[in-house]
């Protein structure tokens, strides 16, 4: 444990973005062990309390930096982060990135996990191959696998929490004569706060701090939306909520009962508003209905009628998703294909 | 359902540190105080019997594959004041700070960040993999499975 194991070599070249926790760039590393690629995210190894605490403490004053460190340890390894570690040791699903090692930093600040990383996130995979991101078929194998990782997460009873496409991954393998797409749902922290919660359900956003499967389910429906129209679905944070309300109503007792209770205070604030045609009002005449269906059932505002990654996979969106439907795929995918060997040039 | 069952029994795992303690009287003799260490601490705090349950499964696997020298004796009980915390951490809601964790006399008393590098250190010495199958898994299928649901099953599950 003390020797620093040279088992992960950084890959200069491959930044993924800036750490929300260090504010330093990120690099992906290479498992020398197995030759595939990780990312890296870091968890802190005191509890956020910490301040609360040492205020009230009535401990002998040393001197202030020491103080300070014996602070940090007055709970040991915070609960959450060996329940979570120990959730992500276990999990083992093909849509769902691996942790591959754990180590502490030297100073026993924070934790280093290696999650498996593969391929590109999904805002740069709709960004380089603007073809076949476009190409309907994809896009609904895609949510599949999407759902798939979401479903096993809730599944194990966890929830997410962070389901953006920065942390939604890419791979395509283009070597076979079929092309296919593999997707990881990881769990990087890169952007600073603000810029994560263009994903957060409606109920956080009203001020709930509960993680829930059915607020990872709003997340999963922004993403599908970004899916289909390569571009977010709020762009900005600070009129999210009221953009939400135009488009899906303001909530109230009818369909969300109980939300004047819980977020009566914060609700006054906005106008009574219908809901509008999703279709109509997000430009997606080009979607097939049962897309547009699954999509609304997603963004639904009511955490307790959304539906759950379980159910939208039996959606009749994906009934089309047959033997003989992914043989034409095959076809169509192989003709796209042979004419390139990168990956991100398609004819 | 029978899945679940299955899947609990393809994880049951035998307890491989009995051999280790027939053949070594003096690991096993510290074992059994840090045993009754837990024990005590666990009455005191009232914890479910699930922590306790934990609380002996880390310390055993990390008995077992930990090499333990003689002339650090205090070491057996570090490990069951960092067992205890970690079992506590990840099954009661209500988490004492880890100098309140030693309540119950014994020997040796560690200070907190002693006590959180040995939580560091079993946890990578089992591998983060701190949700074993336990008695209580079997205990609490097969209530599932019979359907009983009213207070006194929960209750019998509550106090075994």
């Amino acid at each position: 444990m003390d020797e620093k194991p040279q088992r992960f070599e950084k890959l200069d070249r491959e930044g993924i973005g800036t750490s929300s926790m260090s504010r330093q760039p990120m690099y992906k590393h290479l498992d020398t062990e197995t030759g595939k690629r990780t990312a890296i995210r870091r968890l802190l190894l005191k509890p956020e309390l910490q301040d609360s605490f040492s205020q009230s403490s009535g401990l002998p004053s040393l001197n202030a930096a020491q103080e300070e460190e014996e602070e940090e340890d007055y709970y040991g390894v915070p609960c959450m982060t060996i329940r979570e570690v120990s959730l992500l040791k276990i999990m083992n699903h093909k849509n769902v990135a691996r942790l591959v090692h754990v180590e502490p930093d030297n100073e026993e600040r924070f934790l280093r996990l290696y999650l498996e990383y593969a391929g590109v996130d999904l805002t740069t995979f709709l960004k380089e191959n603007p073809i076949w991101a476009s190409d309907p078929k994809v896009t609904k194998d895609l949510v599949k696998q999407l759902l798939h990782g979401v479903a096993y997460y809730h599944s194990v009873d966890a929830a997410h929490g962070n389901l953006r496409p920065h942390n939604v991954l890419i791979d395509i393998d283009s070597s076979k004569e079929n092309v296919q797409y593999n997707l990881l749902i990881t769990n990087l922290q890169l952007l600073p706060d603000t810029l994560q919660s263009n994903y957060k359900a409606p109920e956080l956003l009203l001020g709930s701090k509960e993680l829930s499967p059915a607020a990872d389910m709003f997340s999963v429906g922004c993403i599908f939306f970004e899916m289909l129209k390569k571009k977010p679905l709020f762009e900005t944070r600070h009129d999210q909520i009221d953009k939400l309300f135009r488009l899906m109503g303001t909530p109230n007792e009818d369909d969300w009962p109980g939300v004047t209770q819980l977020y009566g205070k914060k609700l006054s604030e906005y106008r009574q508003l219908k809901p509008k045609n999703l279709s109509k009002s997000l430009f997606l005449s080009d979607v097939e209905p049962a897309g547009v269906h699954l999509l609304s059932k997603m963004l639904c505002l009511n955490p307790n009628k959304r539906i759950t990654a379980a159910d939208a996979l039996k959606h009749r969106y994906f009934a089309d998703i047959d033997p003989e439907q992914q043989f034409k795929t095959t076809i169509t995918a192989t003709a796209s294909s042979s004419a390139s060997t990168s990956a991100s040039v398609i004819p | 359902d029978d899945d679940e069952l299955i899947t609990l029994l393809a994880k049951e795992k035998q307890n491989e540190l009995y051999n280790t303690l027939q053949a070594n009287p003096s690991l096993a003799e510290a074992r059994r105080e840090a045993l009754e260490w837990i024990l005590k601490v666990i009455a005191h705090y009232s914890f479910s019997a699930l922590t306790a349950v934990l609380a002996v499964d880390y310390l055993d696997r990390f008995l077992l594959s930990f090499h333990f020298q003689k002339e650090k004796p205090w070491m057996t009980q570090l490990a069951a004041v960092a067992c205890l915390s970690l079992a506590a951490k990840v099954e009661e809601t209500q988490v004492p700070l880890l100098l309140d964790l030693q309540v119950e006399e014994s020997k040796y008393m560690f200070e907190a960040k002693t006590i959180k590098r040995m939580e560091l250190l079993v946890l990578s010495t089992l591998q983060w993999k701190m949700n074993p199958v336990t008695p209580i898994s079997f205990l609490d299928y097969i209530i599932r499975r019979l359907g009983l649901k009213d207070n006194l099953c929960w209750e019998f599950l509550r106090r075994c």
